[in-house]
């Protein structure tokens, strides 16, 4: 290394903004606030330093949306693997979900439900409460477009290739932004494939009975994830474990499915704790969806 | 891990952490934010957290932390690294003392990449293994980008600091100019 890169670092060094403000003092009451914070915050579902403002609030939700997308596809890379001889209720599953993986274009309904510790409004921890969330979705390989709530509050967000566009209420600006190399995700059947190369097979799966699922009759199965496919499950690159949203992953318990014309219709995950809840129905598999970036308003 | 052992795992490690958070947060409350957030995924994950690299991991955590904060931190305009990530904003260069004021430019017009690994080398004082385990990637590919990241560094700041001269040059020649017709 050379003494003119030392003296560049050197220049980096003193733009070090820690250098003017020091950590809170041990045993202080901000030391001890932040201590009491990460020992009672709920981490799950989302950041909890997020202001007031709507936008954030729209941001947490997409975060949402993109975690249940996830844990629904995870569930599905993890069907892949239950054991089972054919014709059983593994098969079964494991046949849907091999092809779901192949399916180029879907639309997706989500309902999500989550017990909040903080206040969406102010950031700050508050009593516990269920906020519930309605989603819908297309998607088209690495692309998508979600819709987040209901009109007059309704957020859209595009992906289109490595561009994100943004409208935080009807009518409102475009707002485009290219998405942070740390934020993409890969294809959706890409992702599964690799978490199913990285799963476990100690999963078990039942037939709970015949039930319909937006007019189609489907069967209901119910799984049991394992430790070690949940553990493998983290291992994933992030940029497709950003699909399946790993940290609740690991909180995973049971999971249930519907399968009907060997495709995954409905999906619904609680974690164990209770505290996330997903209930999500696919449709329109391989219609003719093309996603594009919204029209400057 | 107990609560009176996380306590401990706390305060050995709290200092570190902030200042990684404070360093890429515009406060000290930002920071303050991170910090929680990061030691609240440990202690829901305590029975995870690598002995022999807790520190390193607790970075890793914070760092994904971070991330999750940007596209909200982008917007913040009164944030000192918002001079890093986009095109220079005179309000905000104004506010910086000027011989800073280069080196941000610099900064800002390498990439993103670029500017955390060289910032986790220079602000953070971590080695290209420590780099290496937070980033997960090969000490080689850390040592390559570093390296790389560190000569385009020394470019643009070779080009800001001619930049900087030519300005100043510029000013004195418009100050003889005025005092030429002063006379």
């Amino acid at each position: 290394m050379s003494n003119a890169d030392d003296l560049d670092l050197e220049r980096l060094g003193v733009l070090d903004p820690s250098l003017g403000d020091a950590p809170p003092a041990q045993g202080s009451p901000r030391y001890n606030t932040i201590l009491e914070r990460a020992m009672t915050m709920a981490t799950k579902a989302a950041p909890q330093h997020e202001s007031a403002t709507s936008i954030r609030r729209h941001r947490r939700w997409t975060r949402w949306a993109a975690a249940a997308a996830g844990i629904a596809a995870t569930i599905c890379a993890a069907a892949l693997l239950i054991p089972g001889q054919p014709g059983s209720a593994s098969a079964a599953v494991r046949t849907a979900a091999e092809h779901t993986g192949t399916v180029k274009t879907l639309r997706a309904a989500m309902k999500l439900t989550m017990t909040s510790t903080f206040d969406p409004e102010t950031g700050k921890p508050t009593e516990a409460k269920d906020v519930s969330l309605s989603i819908t979705g297309d998607f088209c390989g690495a692309d998508s477009k979600i819709l987040i709530g209901s009109p007059p509050e309704q957020v859209s967000e595009t992906i289109v290739g490595d561009q994100r566009y943004t409208v935080n209420a009807p009518g409102a600006a475009v707002e485009r932004d290219t998405v942070p190399a740390d934020e993409r995700r890969a294809p959706f059947a890409l992702s599964a494939k690799d978490v199913v190369n990285a799963a476990l097979s100690n999963a078990s799966v039942e037939a709970v009975g015949k039930e319909i699922v937006r007019g189609v009759t489907t069967t209901h199965y119910r799984l049991k994830l394992s430790d070690s496919s949940r553990k493998s499950l983290k291992d994933v690159p992030s940029a497709e474990r950003d699909w399946f949203f790993t940290d609740s992953v690991g909180d995973l318990a049971t999971v249930d499915i519907w399968v009907a014309d060997n495709l995954i219709r409905r999906v619904i995950v609680e974690l164990a704790d209770h505290s996330f809840t997903s209930d999500i129905e696919f449709y329109d598999f391989d219609a003719p969806i093309t996603i594009k970036a919204p029209a400057a308003s | 891990m107990t609560e009176e052992r996380f306590s401990g795992f706390f305060a050995e490690h709290f200092d570190d952490i902030w200042r990684f958070a404070r360093r890429r947060t515009d406060s000290g409350a930002e920071a303050d934010d991170v910090a929680a957030e990061t030691f609240a995924v440990a202690w829901r994950r305590r029975n995870d957290v690598p002995e022999d690299s807790a520190r390193l991991w607790l970075f890793g955590v914070a760092r994904l932390v971070l991330a999750n904060q940007r596209r909200e931190a982008e917007r913040r305009s009164r944030l000192r690294l918002r001079l890093t990530t986009t095109s220079a904003a005179p309000a905000v260069i104004d506010s910086v003392p000027p011989s800073e004021q280069v080196v941000w430019v610099a900064l800002a017009a390498l990439s993103p990449e670029d500017r955390e690994l060289l910032l986790m080398r220079a602000w953070d004082g971590l080695g290209v293994a420590d780099i290496a385990t937070i980033l997960q990637i090969s000490a080689a590919n850390a040592s390559s980008r570093l390296h790389k990241a560190r000569r385009r560094l020394d470019r643009e700041l070779r080009r800001q600091d001619q930049a900087a001269a030519g300005q100043v040059s510029g000013d004195h020649r418009q100050e003889r100019r005025e005092r030429d017709e002063q006379r």
